[in-house]
């Protein structure tokens, strides 16, 4: 069951209302029930290995808070993250440094024969992975209180909504809301299911639309030139950010039907101006977790070392992003990328801001739209090796993007349904980043505008959606 | 919260008219589309359901409508001759077709260019293999047949059919056309679509195996099925199988055993001409290594039609 699929929508009104008929008190009991049974409809075998981490990170939370030495309880933690993170390293990256290790040793003439392991990857595990290492370590840095209540440690890391992909969700932000477990209010209803209608858009009409164009193209490189593949390129970002951002709509509505409010993950990320603010904007529960975790310590561990510090903690960051994403040379590289991106913006930021203040720049819009383009382009070329299975493959879209040209693929049907639509999601996007108020339609106080905005919608997602179609991309991290 | 739920209630009910009301509006639009330029490759399906009166049908996906020219065929058996091949639409569209055909019409000869691998379970997950029974969806109400294979895609096939809107889904570009393009085509080609000779590189002959050796039962069933219906109506169905630059080795799979099983059962020809030494030498017949060009089809039907005159002539 997706939340794409007519089961989800039979599940979820039903969830909402009987989360409102139980007492308050059981409330944290029922949704982690809940959320159970919404995952073992996925993988049931592995509600196991969610059962243990929950129970290894509710352990060793509860030693924390238990310990009154400093040292102690960084022992502690760092035990207990590196227990968390057994499962991950077994299931997302045995068989990748398994097979980096034999073909060294068979450089080198050594032939061994580890086995591989060919079991399938738990859904949702880098993400409650990194859910329970924040909090470890946020009870270490007594950011948080420790959660004396086993259920709520449970839904915590196994909340529906979001734990199949994200938003990466933080202790500091949930515990406080499990306390009280509100009962719906219309307002929240509202507001939940205005963002899962907006979700459900932007998944089927746009993601699932050029994804048919998308995944053609990439899943058959050698037959199409570079000027097929640069259309695929530039349009696979777009992909990205209906999919997952769609995704994360529809559980942020999701729980907010339910009263509880989950970060956000995207905010108009194609309006932004600089990497460093692209990265902002995108994926942005990874990207503050990554932040505050992993980003701030090392660039003050290194802060000696001045802007050369700053740029070894954003390589190192955005390096542990892309193995985070998976275990392959093709993420490894994509992370590095981005990393030699923002490190160049680091050096150059001063140079940067003091032409755009001389210049007054930054008021022009030919300067901001072009700082924008340029944004996208790099994004997307670097998109390339997230998008590509192997290293060669990815490489030989970029050579075929600079020097094959020839006729263009076209399925006429497919682009413009799904340039269509995302003409109209992008025009929301850019009304809300430059004109936020002036024109509400959703949001607007004539009871007919707003009904007529659902109802077009729906109309849109039923004339264009792509029913039966494929699963949400970031379910394969 | 009682307000609440009156007025979701309300809007429930708001949503479900404009459904309705958008769907019968989508649906006489379609009606007037068809009318207006049946020839057009969307509705090929509606044509050869509502208009097919030729006595040999050719059925199949790109393949089909690339590789066979209808007037040869024509021309040498002296029957009138229609290729209803359309690009994308495989096994599943092709039994719904024929049986959907037969409710109206009924051909001498079925020339149904089926594929070797339709059988197998891993094709049918595909999919695009479902994707293309959209075509269908006009004669949900109408037909058993149709309304029972559409509701077999899904477990809530049903209750996505009733809404009007769904049933036009990806379709409303197609419904429009007519009106925003004033293009005329004619049915000289009798649905051949012939593909360039030249302005492309000749594909690299691919000699690798398929990896999936599965049957889907389900499909058996639907391939009977259909066979009997085309026997009880005394039509004559000859599976083909064009060239090919390519090898998957599916004549040691399951699924082609199965095929070959089923058309034994049912005393059904089969024309295999995927292998065949002149074409799988010159890359320069093929578009790619799946279809023909215009010349690679030609010189097929020269192959093909004597040995399709030859059978039918024993049948």
């Amino acid at each position: 069951m997706t939340f794409t699929s007519f089961e989800f929508l039979l599940f979820f009104p039903a969830v909402v209302l009987l989360y409102n008929i139980i007492p308050q008190k059981l409330r944290v009991w029922y949704l982690l029930v809940v959320s159970y049974v919404f995952y073992a409809f996925m993988q049931p075998v592995y509600l196991v290995l969610l059962a243990a981490v929950t129970g290894l990170t509710y352990g060793f939370t509860r030693w924390m808070g238990a310990t009154d030495d400093d040292d102690k309880k960084k022992r502690i933690m760092i035990w207990g993250i590196i227990l968390v993170l057994l499962p991950l390293f077994f299931f997302k990256y045995y068989n990748f440094v398994n097979e980096s290790i034999t073909a060294l040793l068979a450089g080198i003439g050594l032939h061994t024969a580890i086995p591989k392991i060919s079991w399938m990857l738990p859904v949702g595990i880098s993400f409650y992975t990194f859910m329970a290492i924040g909090y470890l370590i946020d009870v270490n840095n007594e950011e948080v209180e420790v959660e004396k209540n086993i259920g709520s440690v449970g839904l915590f890391l196994s909340f529906f909504p979001y734990i199949l992909s994200g938003p990466i969700e933080r202790a500091g932000n949930m515990f406080p809301q499990l306390k009280k477990m509100p009962t719906s209010q219309p307002a929240d209803l509202t507001a939940g299911l205005k963002l899962m209608l907006w979700g459900y858009f932007m998944k089927l009409c746009v993601a699932d639309r050029l994804g048919i164009y998308v995944d053609a193209v990439f899943g058959n490189i050698v037959h199409h030139n570079g000027t097929t593949l640069t259309l695929a390129t530039l349009l696979y970002p777009i992909q990205v950010y209906a999919d997952l951002g769609g995704y994360s709509l529809i559980a942020i509505g999701a729980a907010r039907c339910m009263g509880l409010k989950i970060i956000p993950n995207f905010n108009r990320p194609f309006f932004a101006t600089s990497m460093s603010e692209l990265w902002r904007r995108w994926h942005m529960s990874l990207i503050n977790w990554l932040t505050d975790y992993i980003y701030t310590p090392l660039s003050f561990a290194l802060r000696k070392w001045k802007v050369w510090g700053i740029v070894c903690a954003l390589m190192l960051t955005f390096l542990i992003s892309g193995i985070w994403h998976g275990a392959a040379v093709t993420f490894i590289v994509w992370g590095l990328v981005q990393g030699v991106y923002l490190s160049l913006e680091a050096l150059l930021q001063k140079r940067r801001s003091s032409i755009e203040s001389k210049h007054n720049l930054t008021k022009k819009w030919w300067y901001v739209l072009l700082c924008c383009v340029v944004v996208y382009l790099l994004f997307a070329f670097s998109q390339i090796f997230g998008r590509c299975a192997t290293l060669s493959d990815a490489l030989m879209v970029v050579n075929k993007i600079f020097g094959e040209n020839g006729k263009l693929f076209i399925d006429a049907t497919t682009l413009l349904y799904g340039l269509f639509c995302f003409a109209v999601l992008i025009t929301k996007d850019f009304m809300d980043e430059y004109f936020e108020g002036r024109i509400k339609l959703y949001e607007n106080r004539h009871i007919i505008i707003r009904w007529v905005s659902y109802i077009i919608t729906i109309v849109f997602i039923l004339l264009f959606g792509v029913f039966q179609g494929s699963s949400f991309i970031y379910f394969m991290f | 919260m009682k307000k609440y739920i009156i007025k979701f209630a309300i809007f429930a009910a708001v949503v479900v008219l404009v459904d309705f009301l958008a769907g019968m509006a989508l649906d006489a639009v379609q009606h007037k589309a068809f009318e207006k330029n049946p020839l057009r490759f969307e509705v090929r399906a509606m044509y050869a359901i509502e208009k097919a009166e030729s006595e040999v049908e050719i059925i199949g996906a790109s393949d089909a409508s690339h590789s066979y020219i209808s007037k040869m065929v024509a021309d040498s058996l002296g029957m009138t001759t229609f290729n209803y091949g359309k690009d994308g639409c495989f096994f599943i569209y092709q039994n719904c077709l024929i049986n959907l055909m037969l409710e109206r019409h009924t051909p001498k000869v079925i020339l149904w260019e089926i594929g070797k691998d339709c059988l197998s379970t891993t094709v049918t997950k595909q999919t695009t293999e479902w994707q293309s029974i959209k075509d269908f969806y006009p004669y949900y109400r109408k037909s058993e047949y149709c309304k029972q294979l559409i509701d077999g895609r899904s477990k809530f096939q049903k209750l996505y059919m009733l809404s009007g809107m769904y049933r036009h889904n990806s379709q409303l570009l197609s419904l429009l056309e007519p009106f925003l393009v004033s293009e005329s085509i004619d049915d000289k080609s009798k649905g051949y679509m012939p593909l360039p000779n030249e302005g492309y590189q000749y594909p690299e002959y691919i000699n690798k195996a398929i990896t999936y050796d599965s049957v889907d039962i389900w499909k058996v069933d639907l391939l009977r099925g259909t066979l009997a219906q085309c026997k009880a109506k005394g039509v004559q169905v000859v599976f083909c199988f064009s060239p090919k630059y390519k090898d998957e080795h599916v004549e040691s799979m399951s699924q082609w055993r199965e095929l070959k099983k089923v058309a034994e059962e049912y005393a059904v020809p089969m024309m295999d001409f995927e292998h065949h030494v002149q074409f799988k030498t010159d890359s320069t017949l093929f578009k790619d290594n799946a279809h023909l060009n215009d010349r690679g089809a030609h010189l097929y039907m020269e192959h093909f039609i004597p040995e399709l005159k030859e059978i039918l002539s024993q049948e």
